[in-house]
């Protein structure tokens, strides 16, 4: 039985995974779907209602039916020839994405995650609703495009409030490639709001922390790791100073172990990255859940091992 | 190379956003710009900016090691063939300009990922 491992050339991630499972002895079938259609290939048949077939590139190949597990690791999309005309590769890109995507989601095997789990969890909205019904806290929040409500939410303090965007925050503009943190708001911002019509803008209570946990479950398996930032942008925002941060294991209190095995439950994810605000009275409250978290860099910090882990929840696959 | 880090990344696929294998699709550029790219060729409207963007700053950059893929391994190495992971230090990375819409073109998408 294989593990079908759906990554990039470049993941070193994926490189220790892929490591530690050939360790084990386990069949590793690895690719990137931007290999697809030139440089990987898919041989199926609908047999006695199952997929049957192999997907194979140069060097290796697997048979769809002895696939165990897949690892959607975050791979680029399938890539056509720049000779088909743009109409071309644009039905090329849904033939592909509906026949790879839809044979490999016939499959019985584990995924990690499912793609429509995924996209089922992108939604932050979504997220925090299903959080709270499993027990979790979450932050007060609003979303609304119109200014008098985003005032209204406000209120007198716009530095107790936070900004945020809801998907990715990235973007080239001007020839520029910047990103936009979470950052808290401003009395210049409360004077101004007209932006908040521009779209669905997304307000947030700023929550009080004495440090963030990045909480990575893998299965059953559960790594809380405290992250300590020292700068005011860090503290609303870690991920603006990635090299002031502090890392340490923390325990999981049993409340919210228990809220987020529900939560993973009900949202069919076999593995999350969950983002938490620990209040000075050492509340957790919950930001978000990745659906696609990065792991190499909590391990590389605190020794957890939660390379081990992934290999062991992709061998062992369904039950 | 040098690559461009996105600290928001966990969920920043390459591509839709919803990836290449979900049934649901969510485009990451606007209506008629596949690409999502903005060259600046608006003129700039700062106070109507959506207001999660009113602080936007230069997304870091790093250096991704010199690397080949070995497709045998299954795993990226250094021109003598050595596997990168155990001589990588703790680190953030990663950006790839990458195809996402059947289009041909290149979206200058990015991600990051921290690398052991």
């Amino acid at each position: 039985m294989t593990v079908l491992v759906l990554a990039r050339e470049f993941d070193p991630t994926a490189d220790a995974v892929v490591t530690a499972l050939a360790e084990r002895g386990v069949p590793v079938f690895r690719t990137d779907l931007a290999a697809f259609p030139t440089q990987l290939w898919l041989d199926a048949r609908l047999r006695g209602g199952r997929w049957t077939g192999r997907l194979w590139n140069a060097h290796h190949a697997v048979a769809l039916e002895e696939i165990r597990s897949i690892w959607n690791r975050g791979p680029r999309t399938y890539r056509f020839p720049d000779t088909l005309t743009a109409a071309e590769r644009e039905f090329c890109y849904r033939e592909a994405k509906l026949g790879v995507g839809g044979v490999l989601a016939a499959l019985d095997v584990l995924w990690a995650n499912h793609p429509n789990r995924c996209a089922d969890a992108i939604f932050k909205p979504y997220q925090w609703k299903i959080a709270t019904d499993c027990g979790l806290a979450v932050a007060d929040t609003g979303i609304t495009n119109d200014a008098d409500s985003a005032r209204r939410f406000v209120g007198e303090l716009p530095h107790e409030t936070i900004t945020k965007a809801l998907g990715p925050s990235g973007m080239t503009e001007y020839g520029q490639v910047q990103v936009a943190y979470t950052r808290r708001l401003t009395s210049e911002d409360l004077a101004s709001l007209e932006g908040v019509s521009a779209t669905a803008t997304t307000l947030q209570r700023f929550v009080p922390k004495a440090f963030e946990v990045r909480l990575t479950v893998i299965g059953q398996d559960m790594f809380g790791v405290a992250i300590h930032a020292d700068t005011e942008d860090a503290r609303t925002d870690w991920r603006s100073d990635p090299a002031g941060l502090r890392y340490e294991r923390v325990p999981l209190p049993e409340a919210v172990a228990d809220a987020v095995s529900v939560y993973m439950k009900r949202t069919g994810l076999v593995y999350a990255g969950f983002d938490f605000v620990v209040t000075p009275d050492d509340r957790w409250v919950m930001l978000e859940a990745n659906t696609g978290p990065q792991m190499g860099w909590l391990q590389a910090a605190t020794g957890a091992p939660i390379t081990d882990a992934m290999a062991t929840l992709l061998a062992k696959g369904a039950t | 190379m040098s690559v461009v880090l996105d600290p928001a990344g966990d969920d920043a696929m390459v591509g839709p956003l919803t990836g290449p294998l979900s049934s649901i699709e969510i485009p990451t550029g606007r209506p008629g710009d596949p690409a999502g790219i903005d060259v600046g060729t608006r003129t700039p409207h700062p106070v109507a900016r959506p207001l999660a963007l009113r602080d936007l700053r230069p997304a870091p950059e790093r250096d991704v090691p010199e690397h080949v893929y070995d497709p045998a391994r299954q795993v990226a190495t250094d021109r003598q063939g050595r596997p990168l992971v155990p001589d990588l230090k703790k680190d953030w990375t990663t950006i790839e300009g990458t195809h996402t819409d059947g289009d041909g073109g290149d979206n200058e998408m990015w991600e990051w990922e921290e690398v052991k």
